[in-house]
């Protein structure tokens, strides 16, 4: 008998196909707009049997923790967890979601470690399929080499291609060199780029089939 | 099949006993190692090569965060598994350190260790590089195409003579990109021995994607910033073409090594990239295959 395909992960009031499970994907845009979108990605289209992993380097947990609980319709705290990874271990929240601290952004270990004991804890709650955020990329490449942050994306993309998880890494390509950009990129599945204009945000997709190629209108804001 | 090494270190013989007996359960094909200490973990790595390492956090001597610590300076490649019950870890101290973590006691964490052990050793998902799409094929088509290097050694050289010529540099080579090592095939220069793939200019232009990749400067290129082994050379411009077999596997490439900052014209590129090509047809004869026809280019094979 053959094993039966993990459901791919759908994305509610984005401009996006589904995507197979045990993906990565790199959220590529300056600003807050990619890290809008990447929180999209992982709230929007959870269905019941689906945990969530925030990992901010910018926001503390309680901030995110209280947006999420806002912004949602009918928040369950229960399926998110939360690594608040900007040393500022501002954690304390009454909307139930857990949330564990690292001392700084430059401790690449305790955040991979923290992200590791999240990934478990929802999924002894019945939560077999975890979406996760790193917000941002470009935060840890002020504190650490870039073969270090090679390691760190190759190894959370290999714990989510291992466990059929979705995972979005967000990075703004401007403050860096386009060579590293580059490589970074290469370690995911695929790569999102957004904007923001006058006329609106959009967003195009590429190295992911069956995604909008060309630019297309994306409202984050809904 | 595939056989995965593994080291397992743990102080406590009965904890580091069942880690043993877990593994030996899940994984299809495996060789494992043990050590009572961090000491002990080093000695052996010293002398073995591992696909990945399970360690228990306290160590006597250390702890799991120091050896995955030292791990990634010696063997970049290797995955380490943190596998402890403890929760109460000092990662400041060791903050590169990044490894897999499974918490002893939860439920179905020896099926979880068993995954991430076979994610680290099959698709090396703790490397410091970027990995083509297809890995494992890439790395049987060496095994395939790479075979009787002493019938390949002549005329690879004089390919290199001829690179090094219209380049007007010392040092040109053949370099294949192997699992952990970058090794020589050929080169008009002082041979050289095998080098760490993390290390390796080479290691990048295998993933470029454009057939050929200029790097006018490696002082100024992020990627190879602390790279100790290449500060050890003379290299500062490099030009490498990717040596791909008609089936698209880059087994390593064709590479231009420069004393001085330099900048690649278009022609200097479409040079080494047909140069490249004549390196794929002496690796196909050898192969007992018979080279592409005249004319046909690289894109032509794709």
């Amino acid at each position: 008998m053959s094993k039966q395909r993990p459901e791919r992960y759908t994305f509610d009031g984005l401009p996006l196909d589904e995507v197979a499970a045990g993906s990565t994907l790199l959220v590529a845009g300056r600003g807050r707009l990619a890290s809008k979108l990447a929180q999209r990605l992982v709230l929007a289209g959870q269905t019941a049997s689906e945990g969530a992993i925030l990992v901010s380097t910018n926001t503390t947990g309680r901030a995110l923790a209280d947006n999420c609980v806002d912004q949602s319709p009918d928040p369950d705290a229960d399926s998110l967890g939360i690594v608040d990874a900007t040393g500022r271990a501002d954690a304390e929240t009454d909307t139930g979601a857990r949330i564990e601290t690292v001392s700084s952004t430059a401790d690449l270990t305790g955040i991979s470690i923290r992200f590791s004991v999240l990934y478990s804890s929802l999924y002894e709650k019945g939560f077999t399929r975890v979406r996760t955020s790193f917000d941002s990329l470009s935060m840890l490449l002020l504190y650490t080499n870039p073969k270090t942050i090679t390691r760190f994306v190759h190894a959370i993309a290999g714990r989510v291609s291992a466990t059929d998880g979705f995972c979005v890494f967000v990075i703004d390509p401007s403050m860096h060199d386009s060579r590293i950009v580059y490589t970074l990129e290469h370690l995911c599945d695929g790569r999102i780029d957004v904007r923001g204009e006058e006329a609106g945000d959009s967003l195009q997709v590429s190295g992911l089939p069956d995604q909008p190629a060309e630019w297309t209108s994306v409202d984050l804001d809904p | 099949m595939r056989n995965t090494t593994v080291l397992v270190v743990d102080a406590d013989e009965q904890a580091r006993t069942a880690t043993v007996e877990t593994l030996r359960t899940g994984l299809e094909s495996v060789t494992i190692h043990t050590a009572e200490s961090l000491t002990a973990a080093r000695e052996t790595l010293d002398r073995e090569r591992v696909d990945a390492v399970v360690t228990a956090y306290e160590l006597g001597d250390g702890n799991g965060l120091e050896l995955a610590d030292g791990l990634h300076s010696t063997d970049p490649a290797t995955g380490c598994i943190l596998y402890t019950d403890q929760t109460a870890l000092d990662t400041e101290a060791v903050p590169d350190a990044i490894v897999e973590f499974v918490h002893r006691g939860m439920p179905d964490a020896e099926r979880r260790l068993v995954a991430l052990v076979e994610e680290a050793s099959i698709q090396q998902s703790h490397a410091p590089y970027p990995l083509v799409d297809s890995e494992a094929d890439r790395l049987d088509a060496i095994e395939d195409y790479i075979r009787d290097t002493d019938a390949t050694a002549g005329p690879l050289e004089r390919l290199t003579r001829l690179a090094a010529a219209y380049f007007e540099v010392e040092v040109v080579s053949v370099n294949i990109i192997k699992q952990r090592t970058q090794e020589f095939l050929a080169t008009s220069g002082p041979a050289w021995p095998p080098e760490k793939r993390s290390d390796s200019l080479s290691t990048h232009t295998i993933v470029n994607e454009e057939s050929v990749m200029a790097v006018e400067d490696v002082g100024e290129d992020p990627r190879f910033v602390d790279n100790e082994s290449l500060e050890s050379t003379d290299i500062v411009a490099y030009l490498g073409a990717k040596i791909e077999t008609p089936e698209g596997h880059a087994l390593g490439s064709l590479c231009v090594y420069d004393d001085e900052p330099r900048t690649f014209s278009a022609a200097d590129k479409a040079y080494l990239e047909l140069l490249a090509d004549l390196v794929v047809d002496v690796l196909m004869l050898d192969h007992g295959n018979t080279p592409e026809p005249p004319g046909e280019t690289r894109e032509g094979r794709r």
